[in-house]
């Protein structure tokens, strides 16, 4: 049976926030609660039989899946099972069964990829080049917890597991070879990164915030993050200014005093609903002199402005408003649009590393039988010897040892020496075939002609007492 | 192929391959490469350092060759940025460095062996409190010069709301860049001063006499040296510099172009006045 990577899921894209909402599996213990038949959980496969119309008299006719994991966020459900081509109906069935819903009403949203499609998405995604926001975090973090989960369960076996493992590192490719998870995207935080290139380390700058405001408060809340020493609020309200101070760590200070604390603020952070400014360029020249001219920021997120542009024109000091930092955060949102590109040939490269990766696993398992069968033959052979021997020459016990030890080092160079021809002629072409694509398929037959002509494919191998002599090793009996 | 050209061909190479390695490895982010630079760069530093010395020991102070300076010079440079490089950890300093110090080896290669016409009792002591210093307190002022450079181009960006790249978020701060300035104005110009004031002091002990007469001719009426000229505006400048930071607090910009013009004109006074004006520092004379 060939078994394929498949993977079923719907996203943010394909399917709106109610059919997310219905079909979310977070909540349902799909996984151990046996609800998907993953053939190496050994609990109860009743229900998701039962979900696929199967009654459990007739586990011949089903076909559970080899290997599974299931990702349920807020923005995209996914299932990734290794299977035979039954897979994709088995998972829909079962997820839908989960969640007491009918079919219909799920499968237009869902979308279904296999084989290297299924891979090139997987890894898509936990490079975070499929998120609402490119160059997230979070989706990581989700898909380790994923794969942690799953792998406790043991419902993942060889190949999900490295598929999971070059995941990981592929994502950690994409964030370090590519700026597509670089630049801010957010207004707040693409302030404290200009913050940044100004003061570089924060530890030795104060902050303060005048008035108060969501994205004022995110922007303190991010320099606070980045270390910065303290940060001081002021605010025509006396409490609101000690509620804040309060979430900051930090001091409330008079409104009037605003100048007089320039002297010792770096970075101002201003949202006030003022109809107009609040401070204006004499007096902050003023203020920069008695600074000794140490460097001030400030970030004018209020509309109408608080601080008068000419500010800006004053040596050491910068000026941020609202449109400026919009227009950071444009830009580099289109250069994360850039720079996924670049991720994409990084995810195009990897999966074709991987399915390379995994056309070699059916030529190991080949190989790996092939000296198994060889051995095996050659062990019962040496039992044989071994006791005519012993019987021939009246061995003592230390001689009968000596003399496995010699027979086992024959028996050893024997199975290598013989299945070398095989198994290098096996690798040869394996490697010939990806030099010239001649296509898969004349590979597929020598393997086939080879496992069939050791006899590696008949399950229940009976090795009986065949003839022996100087035709060769003992006959097979195949059951086929 | 004799034993000290085996030598300065190795030298130049590893210079080479430094410069070569931080110029490609660090805006391509490509690590072994930049570690290669690196590590050719201190190599190709502690080599130079061991020529040098040999070269100081077996010819003595008074015999060295034109050429020798301009290695000391580049030498120099390479030392202060492996000081700054330990303190700050930037790499943006290599790119400015290495290559700097790469083709002052070269210019000295081109000044050739000829020995330059100094004064009669130039001494270890003037080696040590003139020559030493005064390159020394270049390098700071070339390091000061790069920093400056880019300390106003991200302060222009900033200011302009451009678009700053990945290799601007790679690159210091800007108060790192301005606290180069500082250092610098610190160290360097007290060494300034010593070695112009040895130089001063080496020049009036002896008086135009001890010049050979070719040198004596060419100096002309004034018997001001160009040389000493320029070097008292350099002075000038620099101590403006300490002052204006010091004293009066100034920072950012203006200390930033005031570093870049005193390079400038130290530039002048190195390559301008030695090769092309007659003076006693003169490359050009000599044997």
């Amino acid at each position: 049976m060939e078994r394929e990577i498949y993977l079923v899921g719907l996203n943010h894209r394909t399917a709106g926030v109610e059919v997310r909402e219905s079909f979310a599996l977070a909540d349902v213990p799909f996984l151990s609660g046996g609800l998907l038949p993953v053939s190496r959980l050994c609990g109860n496969m009743a229900a998701s039989l039962a979900a696929n119309g199967r009654n459990s008299q007739s586990p011949d006719q089903f076909e559970a899946l080899a290997e599974a994991l299931v990702l349920s966020t807020c923005n995209r459900v996914e299932i990734l099972a290794l299977g035979g081509p039954e897979a994709p109906e088995t998972i829909l069935n079962c997820w839908c069964a989960a969640k007491n819903g009918q079919r219909e009403a799920l499968e237009p949203f869902v979308y279904c990829h296999q084989g290297i499609e299924a891979v090139r998405h997987l890894f898509t995604v936990t490079a975070s080049l499929d998120s609402m926001v490119l160059g997230e975090p979070q989706i990581l973090g989700q898909i380790k917890d994923a794969y942690r989960e799953a792998h406790a369960l043991g419902s993942t076996g060889v190949v999900l597991n490295r598929l999971l493992h070059q995941a990981f590192s592929v994502a950690k490719r994409v964030r370090s070879e590519t700026g597509v998870a670089s630049a801010a995207v957010s207004v707040s935080y693409a302030a404290v990164e200009l913050a940044k290139r100004i003061f570089g380390n924060m530890s030795a700058y104060q902050a303060m915030l005048v008035g108060a405001g969501e994205m004022a408060e995110l922007a303190a809340a991010h320099l606070v993050n980045a270390g910065i020493k303290s940060v001081r609020v002021a605010n025509r309200t006396r409490q609101r200014a000690e509620e804040l101070a309060a979430q900051f760590g930090g001091l409330a200070v008079p409104f009037a005093d605003l100048l007089e604390q320039f002297k010792e603020v770096d970075i101002v952070i201003s949202s006030t609903g003022a109809p107009g400014t609040v401070v204006n360029a004499p007096d902050l020249a003023r203020v920069m002199r008695r600074r000794k001219n140490r460097p001030m920021f400030f970030i004018d997120i209020a509309v109408p402005r608080d601080i008068d542009p000419a500010v800006n024109d004053l040596d050491n000091v910068y000026l941020y408003d609202i449109d400026d930092l919009r227009e950071v955060v444009e830009e580099n949102q289109a250069q994360r649009q850039g720079e996924a590109v670049k991720g994409r040939a990084i995810v195009e490269e990897e999966a074709a590393a991987f399915m390379l990766w995994r056309e070699q696993l059916s030529l190991k398992p080949t190989i790996t039988e092939l000296l198994s069968a060889s051995e095996s033959l050659a062990a019962a052979e040496v039992e044989r010897t071994l006791r005519n021997l012993r019987a021939l020459l009246d061995l003592t016990p230390a001689q009968a040892e000596q003399a496995r030890a010699c027979l086992e080092a024959m028996q050893k160079a024997l199975v290598k020496k013989f299945s070398h021809q095989p198994i290098s002629y096996l690798r040869r072409k394996f490697y010939e075939e990806h030099q010239n694509s001649a296509g898969k398929p004349v590979l597929d037959e020598q393997l086939g002609l080879i496992r069939r002509i050791f006899g590696l494919d008949s399950l229940g191998l009976k090795r009986g007492p065949g003839p022996r002599g100087p035709h060769g090793p003992a006959r097979l009996v195949r059951k086929k | 192929m004799s034993l000290s050209s085996f030598v300065q061909l190795l030298l130049v190479l590893l210079y080479a391959l430094g410069s070569l390695g931080v110029f490609w490895g660090i805006p391509a982010r490509r690590r072994k490469i930049q570690v290669l630079g690196r590590l050719a760069s201190l190599a190709g530093f502690v080599l130079h350092s061991l020529i040098l010395l040999t070269a100081l020991l077996l010819q003595g102070v008074d015999n060295l060759p034109n050429g020798y300076f301009l290695q000391l010079l580049a030498w120099s440079i390479l030392l202060v940025h492996f000081l700054a490089w330990r303190r700050q950890g930037a790499n943006f300093l290599s790119m400015a460095a290495v290559p700097l110090a790469f083709l002052l080896l070269l210019l000295s290669f081109r000044l050739g062996n000829r020995i330059g016409i100094l004064p009669d009792n130039v001494t270890e002591l003037l080696f040590t409190l003139h020559i030493l210093p005064m390159f020394v307190s270049l390098g700071l002022l070339a390091l000061a010069f790069g920093a400056g450079l880019l300390y106003l181009r991200l302060d222009r960006k900033i200011k302009n709301k451009s678009r700053l790249s990945e290799f601007d978020r790679e690159l210091p701060a800007l108060n790192a860049f301005d606290r180069v300035n500082a250092r610098v104005a610190v160290a360097g110009f007290p060494l300034y001063t010593l070695a112009l004031a040895t130089g001063f002091i080496a020049m009036s002990g002896q008086g135009l006499a001890s010049l050979p007469e070719i040198q004596q001719a060419q100096m002309g009426h004034s018997g001001w040296d160009p040389k000493e000229i320029v070097s008292l505006v350099v002075w000038f400048f620099y101590a403006l510099l300490f002052y204006l930071r010091l004293v009066k607090g100034w920072r950012g910009r203006k200390t930033a172009l005031l570093v870049i013009f005193i390079f400038g004109v130290s530039v002048f006074s190195l390559l301008g006045v030695n090769f092309f004006l007659p003076t006693h520092h003169s490359f050009s004379a000599g044997v």
